[in-house]
């Protein structure tokens, strides 16, 4: 399994979207890394979540992958894994900050 | 990025205090990189599991960028502790700071993967210029 956390805003993304979501982040990593996604979801209550001290509706996923990736191939992967949100939801890219790492030493 | 994540016990901080320590956080951050305030994400949680406080009042978990150096982050979490105690009532040593650092070309912000100097001038620009088109 591919490991992903993601933070999003208490009622910001329905449930039938968050499903949605996470089946297309599993078509990513199974495209991406040959394997299925294991997303932890994380919620920032209502007026706690800020970017420059604002309220926010920024949302971060971070996937870490299952192998030491080339910088080439990570930028275009990090393409792919924003604009799902962007497809998927009609969020703004700017809403958007996605990670992928290498896997832990 | 930044990104700082606050795990407190329930009712520490009321939503009016949350907006005030986040705007010392990005205050707080720019001053201490000499960096743009625009990156810079403080959410907070109230025991939730994925980030255990254990025995604290308060667990804060900062993720910066890579390359900050240790008396940058040993800087930034003393202010960010001091300004934990001038909006709550928490005695410091009931509160707890963990940091990771994540190389710049790890992350994508805006669409555009993050410039290793965060006061990239012309990445801010463009990021900028970027975001009134879109509004």
């Amino acid at each position: 399994m591919v490991k992903a956390t993601c933070f999003i805003h208490e009622n910001q993304i329905s449930s039938e979207d968050i499903a949605l979501l996470t089946s297309e982040l599993g078509y990513f990593t199974q495209r991406a890394f040959g394997m299925p996604i294991d997303i932890t979801w994380i919620t920032v209550p209502k007026n706690s979540g800020f970017t420059v001290g604002k309220l926010s509706t920024t949302i971060i996923i971070t996937v870490q992958s299952n192998e030491i990736l080339a910088q080439s191939r990570r930028v275009l992967l990090l393409k792919e894994l924003c604009d799902i949100w962007v497809g998927e939801l009609g969020m703004s890219i700017n809403e958007i900050v996605g990670i992928i790492t290498d896997p832990p030493n | 990025m930044p990104i700082y994540v606050c795990n407190s016990r329930k009712g520490l901080l009321t939503d009016e205090r949350k907006g005030f320590i986040a705007r010392e956080i990005s205050r707080i951050h720019s001053d201490a990189e000499g960096t743009s305030e625009m990156f810079v994400h403080s959410f907070f949680l109230e025991e939730d599991s994925h980030f255990p406080i254990g025995d604290n009042q308060a667990v804060l978990y900062i993720q910066f960028s890579a390359g900050k150096t240790e008396d940058q982050k040993s800087e930034i979490i003393q202010r960010v502790g001091r300004a934990f105690q001038k909006y709550t009532d928490i005695d410091i040593n009931d509160m707890v700071a963990n940091t990771t650092e994540t190389p710049a070309g790890w992350i994508m912000e805006g669409g555009d993967l993050l410039s290793e100097k965060e006061d990239d001038e012309n990445w801010i620009v463009a990021y900028e210029a970027k975001e009134k088109r879109i509004k």
